[in-house]
């Protein structure tokens, strides 16, 4: 995507988002309101003011090659997707499991280690996750089938 | 006092209390060095077993792991550019591009000197304030710390980089994100859209985590990169040490508003580094502060140790917590049978000495150790993203979760994460965001509780004049030196 298009659509989103946070600060009690009413609304103005300044530079003053500069989209979709799946993992089978699917899997499939490097890699780290629990009481994410 | 002084000397370097202040600093580097997990979780952790403890060896434990978090702290800021606590988030700034040229282990050892200067400088304080603290703890009241948070919110205009737009709509993004929760003036929860979790407010250390180390591991992915581009590590931590020592007035100007910081209740530690960082990169002539220059390293980590020896004055003699690592630094005091208050600088005054020595010692052989962890660990940053970065997100996923037990704290990592990305990947500055969201809760307690009790005569109060001219200082003279320096540069020229 083009990054001065996705910069005025990200200007975009922060507009609606403090409009949005303007009109439900509207709803809350005197002493609860001032200061995200005021916060919102400086928010809101001074992002209109920017997306108008970002719009009117994207048409007047936007180079060609300035336009030829994009954004990656769906390589950084696909590791979102890894992280998204990983913590999909934990909900599901607990933390411990999880962490050992995901490890060995991303390890043989991105990062392109052997098969016994992977293995190894994953031991080591579940055993220094599960020490570091017991030694300084870390706990895990609570899963569905509550391993 | 000098006689108070070498007793309590004395009783810290008994061997038999030196092994408890060791095992505190290694717990502490531990701690420091696990993104996500705070002096308050060390605190918590060893707080079981201070009960009943002679109070001189619990302190040398907790003082000792106090000490040394914002020593560890380091390594993942500057490695891997995720803050190991919340006090090191400015060390990133340039931290982690010197370890991307390769300079990590001499950034690691500029650090560790600062560090090292900061806390000794911040024990010192501590020592020399004890006589005259009332007076100077009373002198600040809701405005004052008003105009303070004020001045750490001028820091985004200092950070926002090429564009003032971006820098301060960022910080209003924090700002915005800090009124999630209750409202501090009235029982009423605001933009928490029925969620249990969202009534007590977004977690410091997940927004912290989700803004700066989310877009680095997709980042590192995507562009299959290193954190260190150059395959050898140039320069070694006796060259940072030698950095530091070069920029001693820096040093020592940064450990003073560390300690300024953490003596005044309530500010948060969270908020010193970027007020040094700041300052530095005001008063640093010829900086090219967030590109790699290692005096943005020297500033806020000077300061962030420092800020411990500060933020013991109010809590030991006044017993008033400035964050929730002293809180509990308190409830560990009661349970080794000592109360927090003036008796601790009259019958208890050895135990209040014994802190001063803890912190001084605990910050010098916390720093010599990192110093030697040095090398072994600066080698993280030359291992490809693809190896190093599952690892990083299981301990991120652990780290992020450890902050409220809830599952909404890994949602609120992703989410935050996503939109530090696409600030990352569009050039918005991230700072700001995270000094908004710092210090949304004080500013608006601190403004509420000064127009209720005092309606708008605060203003006039000398040390909220003082403080509005130092942030108007701070914003504007920047611009009028260089408007300045460039007239006589032009004079120079067309004579």
């Amino acid at each position: 995507m083009n990054k001065a298009l996705a910069n005025i659509l990200f200007t975009g989103f922060i507009f609606v988002m403090f409009t949005l946070a303007w009109i439900e600060a509207l709803t809350f009690t005197r002493l609860a309101q001032f200061f995200p009413l005021y916060i919102s609304l400086a928010g809101s103005t001074l992002s209109l003011v920017y997306l108008l300044k970002t719009l009117i530079d994207y048409r007047k003053e936007t180079s060609a090659e300035e336009r030829a500069e994009h954004i990656q989209i769906l390589k950084p979709l696909r590791y979102v997707v890894w992280v998204l799946g990983y913590l999909l993992l934990i909900y599901v089978f607990g933390f411990i499991i999880a962490t050992a699917v995901f490890l060995f899997v991303f390890l043989i499939y991105e990062s392109r280690m052997k098969v016994m490097q992977s293995l190894v890699s994953m031991a080591i780290t579940l055993v220094v996750v599960t020490y570091l629990s017991a030694a300084i009481n870390i706990e895990w994410p609570a899963s569905l089938l509550g391993l | 006092m000098i006689e108070s002084a070498i007793e309590a000397l004395a009783i810290v370097l008994d061997p038999s209390r030196l092994i408890y202040m060791f095992l505190g600093i290694g717990i502490g580097i531990v701690v420091g060095l696990l993104p996500g997990l705070s002096g308050t979780v060390g605190m918590a952790l060893l707080l079981p077993f201070v009960f009943g403890m002679d109070p001189y060896v619990g302190i040398a434990l907790l003082i000792g792991m106090v000490a040394v978090i914002q020593t560890g702290d380091t390594f993942p800021s500057i490695l891997l550019g995720i803050p190991g606590t919340s006090g090191s988030q400015a060390t990133i700034m340039d931290g982690y591009p010197l370890a991307q040229q390769g300079k990590a282990a001499k950034a690691m050892g500029a650090a560790f000197f600062s560090s090292l200067v900061g806390g000794v400088i911040g024990g010192i304080a501590l020592f020399l304030t004890i006589p005259f603290a009332e007076p100077l703890i009373t002198a600040f009241s809701s405005p004052e710390l008003f105009m303070l948070t004020m001045l750490g919110l001028s820091m985004t205009g200092l950070l926002a980089g090429k564009s003032v737009f971006k820098g301060i709509l960022a910080g209003l993004v924090g700002l915005l994100l800090g009124a999630i929760g209750s409202a501090p003036a009235v029982p009423e929860y605001r933009y928490t859209f029925d969620s249990l979790y969202l009534t007590q407010g977004l977690s410091l250390p997940v927004v912290a985590m989700a803004i700066f180390a989310f877009p680095i591991i997709i980042t590192m992915l995507t562009e299959k990169k290193k954190v260190s581009e150059v395959a050898k590590l140039e320069g070694g931590a006796l060259q940072g040490v030698m950095t530091s020592l070069k920029n001693k007035f820096l040093m020592a100007r940064s450990a003073v508003i560390g300690v300024i910081i953490g003596f005044i209740p309530g500010l948060g530690g969270s908020v010193v580094d970027w007020i040094a960082y700041g300052f530095g990169k005001k008063t640093v002539k010829n900086n090219t502060f967030g590109e790699g220059d290692i005096r943005g390293v020297i500033a806020p980590e000077s300061a962030n140790n420092a800020k411990e020896g500060g933020s013991m004055i109010p809590t030991l003699l006044f017993g008033i917590p400035g964050s929730g690592t002293t809180a509990i630094l308190l409830g560990g005091l009661t349970l080794m049978g000592l109360e927090a208050g003036p008796s601790m600088i009259t019958t208890n005054l050895d135990v209040t000495l014994s802190i001063v020595w803890t912190l001084v010692f605990a910050n010098i052989f916390g720093a010599i150790l990192c110093l030697m962890l040095i090398r072994p660990i600066s080698k993280l940053s030359t291992i490809s993203g693809e190896m190093i970065v599952p690892f990083l997100l299981v301990l991120l996923v652990i780290g992020a979760y450890q902050s409220s037990l809830s599952w909404g704290d890994l949602v609120v990592f992703v989410i935050i994460g996503l939109f530090g990305y696409l600030m990352t990947i569009l050039d918005w500055p991230r700072p700001p965001l995270l000094i908004g969201f710092v210090l949304a809760m004080s500013a608006e307690r601190y403004y509420w509780i000064s127009i209720e009790r005092y309606g708008w005569e605060w203003i006039t109060n000398p040390l909220v004049i003082i403080l509005a001219v130092v942030i108007i200082v701070l914003l504007t003279g920047g611009a009028i030196m260089k408007r300045f320096s460039r007239r006589i540069e032009s004079g120079g020229e067309s004579r």
